[in-house]
């Protein structure tokens, strides 16, 4: 059973701060895990590490990923999100404060489901996190997990 | 003789005896002379007597005897039967006659039919004529004397003696291959009698007088063909066509079966028939016609059917005769047709001749002039029956005299002639030949002009140049060689080889490309340098043009020292080299520089714009946690902050474009400006649709460009306008094109906004360059700078005109994309 977590990795903690109070100010009510780089994100989805022991089959309804990223970055993860058959459909959606041409085009090409460039006016931003709540965790239908993965 | 004259004779005779023996009695028993004496002249008169009488009496009784006999012999007459006499007169007739008869009796069966006759009696000739004699003719029966069934001719002597006609009769006998004329008669015995003839000869004789009409009309068709032939060819009035036709009609008529003939002729390429048309040809008979042992066509006549042969074929002998006879006769005919044409031709040679020739008498009398000649004795006021012009009556006077050709060179009029005047000296006049060389001399100065250009030329090419004579020796070099070689003209010309001026290295090369340039199936290179040694032993580097004048086997040389030229591009070499490594080290660095310009942008923004938003993002946290705790300043100062953030991060997004606008590659396309300007006048409607913007948009705007670059600078230009016709209440935006003196297409975008002051006009694409205040039109100052970029990246311009409070309009074209 899949409890609706939204995954943000992201490593600039005053990020995580204005993205969490995006959330709040959206009035998302979901659960928010943050991990800090693109290892511990992969921890996470695989239940790895100090993730060990996780549910596996229990996937986030969301990602929310950066790219600029310590050790592995953004674009990594999603290669590697989108390799494994069970993270293959997991919707995850870039949000990195570039809008580079090379940055999107690789992205797409990687298989992201979406690209949000972070605006400087927060309230810009808070609508913006708002409506990527109300777009992936209403309005959008959950892809089914891929085979072999149910429990 | 008449047995009564020999009576007579003989009594005679005894007169005449006892004369001679009265003679012979008184010489021998007498004694009275000799004989002859005795029996002539010494006669005694009384012997002489005696013998006279005896002489007379023997006479009267010899004539009374004869008298007597006479007159019995006609008695025998009367009495011996005039029968008798008549028969030996038939007796004579039949035994002598020219014609055989013979005399038959018929033999008859047992019912009275007559199935044979028998020969009773043949005449000597019948022996003659058959060549059977009488004894082994007469008895026998008719069939089995002249061995056959049945006794010839049976039917008719059996009808001869039934109806006692005479019957005559031609008939031919096979059995004797004989022909006979037969008279047959019954005679009185009751038998029949024939008197026939051998006419074999006669009708052999008929046969071949037939035989020789018959060929006398052939010869005679035969000689009026030939007839008509020779009097058509002879008719030199008409055309060889016509002439052929003709003859080709008669042949047809001439043969043996005109109605089944058909006759051709070919000659050269044409082709002349007659006769019959009908039918296919089974028979033909040629001959060729010759001119000059040339077969130049062909005689034939064709039967269309067929008929008996006769003489070995359908064709008589003589008709071959006749075809060839045509054929030779047509062959002379054209012979002499074209003798008469050529004489005719050779009579016009002079009257034709285009060059002038006349004939003078010794006294210089003009007797003979063509037209060419008359209309130039005419210039000099001479003509025939005139004397020639003055000063060709010295020539034609040494030329009679000398029996010699003689030349002489007039020029009249522009027009210079050769005149040849030829001796006849045995009939008293010279014919002179005119021949214009008016042409020849001409040509003649103008090779002589050509010959001293060329010279210049030689002299003055601004090379060594020098000629190459087969043997390689310089036969001509003109100053500048002398110079390079060191030596006087006369020092080389016709003294030196070419190949003691090369170095010894060279020699061995040059030599081979020496003699390989003179043989033509070899090419040898015309364009090469080598190094030149000069009398002085000094060796310059000289670069050679060498080729041969064509027809000769001389070859022109033109060199130049290069030796200077040489060192210099040596040095220039290693410069150019040097320059290379220096620019591509530059390069190098230049890309490197790019390169981290490139990472320095990324990095700007992603790091630059993080802590923009940390700012923004919790000055808003405080305005909305502690909005209690702040007073109005507070509050004023931080939205403060919050603005400036934006702001930076505004100007930082526009730096960002700009620098990518000369990064990026560019991609040329056909753009449709007009659509993307409406889709960029669209989407700024939708932000504030609130304004009144009369926007009005040319159509069909279309250039080569990058689409993304373009659309960025549209962007900013529509977006200014936009943004600075804000405070007008009748907007007014305009994007349309229009040709510049060189007819190339100026886009503009001009608008009734704010308008700027002209004396700032160059500041306008600087970049950060501001020329309103950030509180009446916010912006960045980074727009036209970025416009300026992209429409150069176009190689095209961009400039600005504008009043205060009017207006500004926006030019760029796309001058050298």
């Amino acid at each position: 059973m899949a409890s609706g977590v939204i995954l943000l990795v992201e490593d600039n903690p005053d990020d995580v701060e204005l993205t969490l109070r995006g959330v709040l100010h959206g009035r998302i009510s979901n659960e928010v895990v943050v991990t800090r780089d693109g290892q511990e994100a992969l921890d996470y989805l695989f239940c790895r590490g100090d993730w060990t022991g996780r549910n596996a089959h229990d996937l986030p309804a969301i990602v929310l990923l950066d790219i600029h990223l310590p050790r592995m970055n953004g674009l990594e993860v999603l290669r590697h999100i989108r390799t494994d058959e069970r993270t293959s459909r997991l919707p995850v959606v870039m949000l990195t404060s570039s809008n580079e041409e090379r940055d999107l085009a690789e992205s797409y090409d990687l298989g992201a489901n979406s690209f949000v460039r972070k605006p400087v006016d927060f309230d810009q931003f808070a609508a913006a996190v708002h409506q990527l709540g109300l777009y992936w965790l209403v309005i959008n239908e959950p892809p089914p997990p891929t085979r072999g993965v149910r429990p | 003789m008449r047995p009564s004259r020999i009576v007579a004779i003989y009594v005679l005779l005894v007169g005449v005896l006892f004369w001679v023996l009265d003679a012979a009695v008184e010489s021998v028993v007498m004694g009275r002379g000799s004989f002859l004496s005795t029996l002539l002249t010494d006669i005694d008169p009384h012997d002489l007597w005696m013998r006279a009488t005896v002489l007379a009496l023997c006479g009267l009784l010899g004539g009374l005897l004869a008298w007597h006999m006479r007159r019995w012999e006609q008695g025998l007459k009367v009495t011996g039967e005039l029968l008798r006499e008549s028969e030996e007169r038939y007796r004579g007739l039949y035994e002598s006659m020219s014609e055989g008869v013979a005399f038959h009796e018929l033999v008859h069966d047992g019912d009275g039919a007559a199935i044979d006759y028998r020969i009773v009696d043949v005449n000597p000739t019948f022996e003659t004529i058959l060549g059977i004699p009488r004894g082994n003719a007469v008895g026998r029966l008719g069939s089995e004397l002249y061995g056959a069934d049945e006794a010839p001719l049976l039917d008719v002597y059996a009808e001869v003696v039934t109806s006692g006609r005479l019957t005559t009769l031609e008939t031919y006998q096979e059995a004797l291959d004989r022909d006979f004329h037969i008279s047959a008669f019954r005679t009185p015995a009751g038998g029949f009698a024939t008197v026939f003839e051998d006419i074999s000869d006669r009708r052999r004789a008929e046969e071949e007088l037939l035989q020789r009409t018959h060929d006398l009309g052939k010869r005679v068709k035969e000689i009026r063909c030939l007839y008509q032939v020779a009097r058509l060819s002879g008719d030199h009035g008409r055309t060889l066509n016509d002439v052929l036709q003709d003859i080709a009609d008669v042949l047809p008529v001439s043969w043996q079966w005109p109605e089944i003939a058909s006759a051709q002729i070919e000659f050269s390429d044409a082709l002349f028939q007659a006769g019959t048309t009908e039918g296919v040809p089974v028979a033909a008979q040629s001959a060729e016609i010759v001119v000059r042992g040339e077969t130049v066509g062909r005689v034939t006549v064709r039967y269309h059917a067929e008929r008996a042969e006769e003489d070995g074929g359908p064709f008589l002998t003589e008709e071959q005769d006749l075809i060839d006879t045509v054929a030779r006769v047509i062959g002379d005919t054209v012979e002499h047709q074209q003798a008469e044409a050529e004489r005719e031709s050779l009579a016009r040679f002079p009257s034709e001749n285009p060059s002038p020739v006349l004939r003078a008498r010794e006294d210089g009398a003009v007797v003979y002039a063509n037209a060419a000649a008359a209309a130039l004795l005419h210039k000099l006021g001479s003509g025939v029956g005139r004397p020639a012009p003055t000063e060709w009556l010295e020539p034609v006077g040494k030329a009679m005299r000398s029996g010699t050709l003689r030349r002489i060179e007039v020029t009249i009029a522009h027009q210079t002639l050769i005149l040849n005047v030829a001796p006849v000296s045995k009939q008293g006049y010279a014919t002179i030949y005119g021949m214009d060389v008016t042409e020849r001399r001409a040509a003649e100065r103008a090779l002589l002009e050509i010959e001293q250009r060329y010279r210049t030329v030689f002299e003055n090419t601004g090379a060594a140049t020098c000629l190459i004579g087969a043997e390689g020796t310089i036969i001509l070099a003109n100053e500048g060689f002398a110079q390079l070689a060191s030596a006087s003209r006369e020092e080389i010309e016709g003294k030196l080889a070419f190949l003691g001026l090369c170095a010894p290295h060279e020699q061995e090369r040059l030599a081979a490309y020496h003699y390989s340039r003179r043989k033509p199936e070899i090419d040898a290179p015309k364009r090469y340098e080598f190094d030149f040694v000069n009398r002085d032993g000094e060796v310059r580097r000289v670069f050679m043009h060498i080729d041969m004048i064509l027809g000769t086997q001389t070859s022109v040389a033109s060199l130049v020292d290069v030796t200077e030229l040489r060192r210099t591009q040596t040095e220039l070499q290693a410069l150019t080299e040097e320059l290379e490594e220096r620019v591509q080290r530059r390069t190098t660095e230049l890309r490197a520089a790019n390169e981290e310009l490139e990472a320095f942008a990324y990095s700007i923004s992603h790091d630059l714009r993080a802590p923009l938003r940390s700012i923004d993002g919790f000055s808003k946290a405080v305005l909305d946690d502690y909005a209690e705790c702040l007073d109005e300043t507070g509050k004023s100062h931080l939205d403060r902050v919050r603005l400036a953030s934006q702001r930076m991060g505004d100007l930082i997004d526009d730096i960002l474009q700009l620098s990518k606008i000369t990064r990026v590659e560019m991609r040329v396309d056909r753009v449709d400006m007009s659509a993307l300007a409406l889709e960029i006048i669209e989407e700024l409607r939708a932000v504030e649709p609130e304004r009144s913007v009369e926007v009005v948009i040319e159509a069909d705007m279309i250039v080569d460009a990058d689409r993304r670059l373009l659309e960025v600078a549209l962007r900013n230009l529509l977006g200014n306008a936009w943004k600075f016709t804000g405070r007008r209440e009748q907007a007014r935006i305009e994007f349309a094109s229009k040709p510049d003196e060189d007819g190339r297409a100026v886009y503009c975008v001009t608008d009734n906004g704010a308008g700027f002051d002209m004396a700032y006009a160059d500041k306008l694409f600087q970049p950060f360059q501001r020329l309103h205040r950030i509180d009446e039109f916010p912006g960045t100052g980074v727009g036209l700078a970025t416009v300026r970029r992209v429409i150069r990246r176009h190689g095209g311009d961009v400039w600005a005109e504008g009043e205060v409070g009017k207006g500004a309009g926006f030019y760029f074209s796309f001058h050298d994309l």
